[in-house]
Parts: structure tokens; sequence; C-alpha cells
């Protein structure tokens, strides 16, 4: 048992004697630049993913209205039992994609 | 600093704080990349990119584990994952097919020779060997905290350890008999 200990503890001393670990000077510099990067790439990425929903929901929109105004139903829309859900959606769809956004940009670090 | 202070001074956009972690873990961090990476040119950006996981991360944690457990845990996921993507992945070795090459060492090695003797025969061993060895004897992990970070079974780092143990006290004997037969 107490060769066990004095080899555990020779063992122990080994690694503290050898382990000599060096690192740039600017090693943290870098890591606050690769954040940096990593944050506007995140953002454009947001931004992009945005645009698309934004778009989509636009045309979709301009789809509907053009074909309701042929059939000459707008009044239906409101009475529509999806139309609430889609509404719902939407919001929801905005509200993830505005605090996704927020929150990695808010930071100030 | 205590480690639930710097966590909080970190989310609250402290870059000083962040320093600060960077400071206190890179050690660690780069013991468990150096354990499982054998091309040093890689270490230091992956090193890098733990810090960069850690801090995007940080607000997911909740202090269930000590700090180091949880930034160990980050730091051996990207260089197994590192290891994948390079497909440098290498089949798993037993420790006693390893031939080990002990180089000309002196009967009478100094500590800080027998530093270096030590380090040169773990360098040779497996990568799971190399790196349970290093959580246990360097950094001061336990078993429930090397079981946490590496993902393996409580058996499975026992085995590792008892092993690794054995084999170097094995080879180490002819250097250091003297004082262990005491």
């Amino acid at each position: 048992m107490k060769e066990d200990e004095l080899f555990d503890q020779q063992l122990r001393e080994a690694f503290k004697g050898a382990e000599d670990v060096s690192f740039s000077s600017d090693f943290s510099d870098k890591v606050f630049l690769k954040i940096e990067q990593r944050k506007n790439q995140e953002f454009r990425k947001l931004s992009w993913i945005y645009a698309a929903v934004i778009g989509f929901f636009l045309i979709t929109a301009g789809i509907c209205l053009v074909l309701m105004a042929d059939s000459g139903s707008y009044s239906e829309i409101v009475n529509h039992s999806s139309y609430v859900v889609l509404v719902a959606v939407l919001l929801i769809t905005f509200q993830i994609l505005d605090r996704k956004m927020i929150r990695k940009t808010a930071n100030p670090l | 600093m205590e480690d639930q202070e710097l966590v909080s001074q970190i989310l609250g956009g402290s870059q000083w704080a962040f320093r600060q972690l960077i400071d206190q873990y890179k050690r660690l961090v780069m013991h468990m990349i150096t354990r499982v990476i054998d091309d040093d040119r890689d270490r230091e950006e992956l090193c890098q990119d733990v810090f960069v996981r850690v801090y995007e991360k940080l607000d997911g944690f909740h202090f269930e584990s000590k700090l180091s457990t949880w930034i160990a845990t980050i730091a051996y996921r990207l260089a197994i994952n590192h290891l994948r993507k390079t497909k440098k992945r290498q089949e798993e070795q037993d420790i006693d097919q390893v031939a080990f090459q002990l180089g000309e060492h002196d009967r009478s090695v100094e500590q800080a020779d027998y530093a270096r003797f030590i380090q040169s025969l773990i360098n040779q061993m497996p990568a799971p060997y190399r790196l349970v060895l290093t959580l246990f004897y360097l950094e001061g992990f336990s078993y429930p905290e090397i079981m946490e970070i590496t993902d393996m079974p409580e058996g499975t780092v026992k085995n590792y350890l008892f092993r690794a143990r054995h084999k170097l006290k094995e080879l180490s004997i002819p250097y250091i008999g003297h004082e262990i037969e005491k």
C-alpha cells in the first residue's frame, strides 16, 4: 500500500515537473478575435434567414391578395379558422428570430 | 476569484473576466488537447476554439459540475471531433501491444530526468490511457469527473488507469526501483 502511494506521489511530481505548456503571447486576443468573427458570421447568416422569411411571407401575402381579389372574398379571410393559427405562427417565428439575433449581438464581449 | 463570480461577470459582459477564465484554464485545455491530438500544429488553434465554444455555451452552464470539468468536457469533445474531421483517428491500441522505447537513462536519475522519462513513456501510450492518466494525476480529477469528461463507463476509466499505472511502474522499476522498494 505504501509502495503504491509512493509511486503515485512520484507520478504526480513527474507530471508536474515535465508539463511545460507554452502559448503565444496574444492567445487571449486571438480568442476574442475568433469570437468576434463568429458573431459577425452568425449575424450575417441570421440576417439572410430573416430576409428570406420576410420575403417568403410578403410573396405569400401578395399571392393571397391577388387570388382573393379575383374571387372578391377579402372578408372571408377574417372568418377563416386557420387565419388565427397563421398569424400566431408568423408572430412566433418573428419572435424566435428576433430574440436569437438580439441575444447573439447584445453581449458586449 | 470564485468560479461563480467569474461566470456571472462574463455573462454580464466583462471582457476582463473572460480573460481571467482563459488564463485560469488554458493549461487544462492544452493538456486535454495534447493528450488526444498528436499533431502539434493544430493544438493552439483548437485551444482557441475551445474557449470560443465556452463563451458561446456559458449561459447554459448552471454549475451542475465544476467549471473545470465542464471546460475539460468541451475540450475533449472538440478534440475528438477534430480527429474525426481530419480522419486522423487511429484504431484503439491496447497498451500491451505498444513497444515502449525506453531511451538512454541513467539509473540514478534526478527528479527532473525522471519526470522526462515518465513523460516519454506516457507519450508513447495509446490516447485514452494518456488522457485518463493526465486527468487523474496532473489535473487531479476524480473518477466520476473523468467519467463525465470522457463519457467512458467507470470500469473503463479504472481499467485504463490501472493498466497505464501498472505499465509505468513496470517500466520505471529499473530506474526508481530502489526508491519504491524502501
